[in-house]
């Protein structure tokens, strides 16, 4: 593999790590090994998909997200909040309440990621109604699919949707709008690792509006251990934009259109397996999330059920009367706002990590190798010698990077 | 035919298990991946063997695909215990097909396999013999 430096946001504790394996098995791309007893991540193929942080019963695994440290150096502060937020449970606290007390927190706005939702949507419904080739369009809502395809399926970048992510259109928006403010600071609460590395490492756009991101787990607890209230402006969406919290929020809105909606990182795999090959039915356009049921299955919410969140995220919208925000002109500004926002300004680049070897013919011959070795493998993906499977194993020994005999049933036959 | 194949590998197909059908081409397309060989040419190929796997499902009693790699070029070849092709020129048009209705009401049989093949690789050679079965190969350049 390539030594290139890429950063994610998943960590993992050496200390808290047992070297059980439940975090390998589950990596969609193959892309933790354990050696000398402890997982680590090969870089180039992490997605920050969080499906090992979800796993792991050690709680070894983490995001890396400061606590916001760098509140203190901005006199005006934004706070971002996620679809899924108003998934939580608030332990009988209002919603208004929660808000006021984040506001205590020192932030001056807070506004909902569903505002960007609603300027995504409204734009996604016009390239539907324009475009006639380059079909299926995939969403780029879910930045761990993005990176999906990036290191596993290259191939179908090309169908990937020209427009920013939601949350980024958003803050685009409010710096133009703000442009006068000083020492302005915008935030993100982010619900998963994904969307955290999305504001540290951003793909298709230079530079990320937001100055910091924090967990939104960070963020409940606070919330549920102060009940000082502040006061400052509020934001909110309205039911479209709140329902793209989770999966089914942009097809219900595209509901003119062949939309087809699918989440969780495993499902996301096999149909995209099936798009390389041409097997699917025709569709429009992809609805597509890395956590089950869509972001109220982020990794870093203190969520304990994505089912029961997605009901109280429903609940949530029930309250909001109106279709878009009644508190911004969500249609305006989707007429109005600069393209260069609205779009991604920078090519997506595969990140291909399934290579044998960057040469054809060394990868062939790596191949014929792997195949040989795997009939001395017991074919049983025990995990123990720290590939997630006899196959992974073979092709690491193959490529020189493990030795046969870490394969304990291989050793102990001879 | 005579230089030897940097990579062999070979997958059974079973006849009328349209359940399974397709997973020997999936399993070629993964491989030609793993390789790094281009899009353009996975596509190809990927195409060409699925209907060449969709044959033997649709058709034959049993057969197998076996794909070779060399140096310059890719290679499939899909064997089949079936009925074989009486006409084969006949067979290469499009549209003709001899695909029973219960297998055209599946959306197969549209008469398109062969000429896929023929359109999506760079040479097809097509050995049958009526009532034993059928050797199809074809081959994709890697420029």
């Amino acid at each position: 593999m390539k030594n290139e430096s890429y950063f994610h946001s998943i960590r993992i504790s050496e200390e808290k790590c047992l070297g059980c394996t439940h975090c390998m098995r589950v990596c969609p791309t193959e892309g933790i090994r354990l050696r000398k007893g402890k997982a680590y991540i090969q870089d180039l193929k992490c997605i920050d998909c969080g499906e090992c942080l979800r796993t792991c019963p050690h709680s070894a695994i983490t995001s890396e997200v400061d606590l916001c440290n760098l509140l203190a150096n901005f006199d005006y502060k934004i706070l971002i909040l996620p679809s899924s937020f108003a998934s939580l449970d608030f332990k009988g606290i209002p919603y208004e309440i929660v808000l006021k007390r984040l506001f205590y927190s020192g932030f001056n706005e807070i506004w909902e990621e569903g505002i960007g939702n609603e300027i995504f949507l409204l734009k996604t419904r016009e390239l539907l109604r324009k475009r006639k080739e380059k079909k299926p369009i995939i969403s780029t809502a879910c930045p761990s699919i993005v990176r999906f395809l990036q290191v596993n399926f290259p191939s179908l970048l090309y169908f990937l949707s020209p427009l920013n992510a939601p949350k980024d259109i958003l803050a685009s928006f409010i710096r133009e709008e703000r442009e006068n403010y000083k020492k302005l600071g915008i935030f993100y609460a982010s619900p998963c690792p994904a969307k955290v590395t999305s504001v540290k490492n951003p793909q298709g756009i230079r530079k990320s509006q937001f100055d910091d991101v924090f967990g939104t787990n960070n963020l409940y607890n606070k919330v549920l251990s102060i009940r000082e209230m502040g006061e400052g402006k509020i934001y909110l969406s309205g039911r479209v934009g709140l329902s793209m919290g989770e999966k089914g929020g942009e097809k219900n809105f595209l509901k003119n259109y062949k939309v087809i909606s699918i989440s969780g990182v495993q499902e996301a795999k096999n149909f995209f397996e099936k798009l390389e090959e041409e097997k699917i039915p025709p569709v429009d356009y992809i609805e597509m999330w890395s956590c089950a049921n869509g972001c109220v299955g982020g990794s870093l919410l203190p969520s304990e059920d994505t089912n029961i969140a997605s009901f109280r995220l429903e609940s949530e919208r029930k309250k909001r009367f109106n279709k878009f925000s009644k508190d911004v002109d969500t249609i305006k500004i989707y007429k109005s706002i600069k393209e260069e926002i609205l779009f991604l300004s920078e090519e997506i680049k595969p990140r291909p990590q399934y290579f044998l070897s960057e040469k054809f013919e060394e990868a062939a011959k790596i191949m014929n190798e792997t195949e040989k070795i795997l009939k001395k493998l017991p074919q049983i993906d025990c995990g123990s010698c720290g590939a997630p499977s006899c196959r992974a194993f073979a092709e690491d020994v193959a490529k020189g990077e493990a030795t046969l005999s870490e394969c304990i049933f291989y050793k102990n036959k001879r | 035919m005579s230089e030897k194949a940097l990579l062999t590998e070979e997958y059974g197909v079973k006849g009328r298990d349209f359940e399974h059908g397709g997973e020997a081409s999936s399993k070629i397309k993964n491989v030609l991946k793993k390789l790094g060989i281009n899009n353009t040419i996975i596509r190809k190929v990927s195409i060409a063997s699925y209907e060449a796997e969709m044959n033997i499902v649709i058709y034959a009693e049993s057969g197998k695909l076996m794909l070779e790699i060399f140096k310059d070029k890719i290679r499939v070849t899909a064997k089949d215990k079936g009925p074989g092709i009486s006409n084969i020129n006949l067979a290469m048009k499009e549209g003709y097909s001899t695909a029973p209705p219960e297998i055209r009401e599946m959306g197969f049989g549209a008469g398109m396999g062969l000429p896929n093949i023929k359109k999506n690789s760079d040479r097809l050679k097509i050995d049958s013999e009526v009532g034993n079965g059928t050797t199809l190969l074809f081959e994709v350049d890697l420029k």
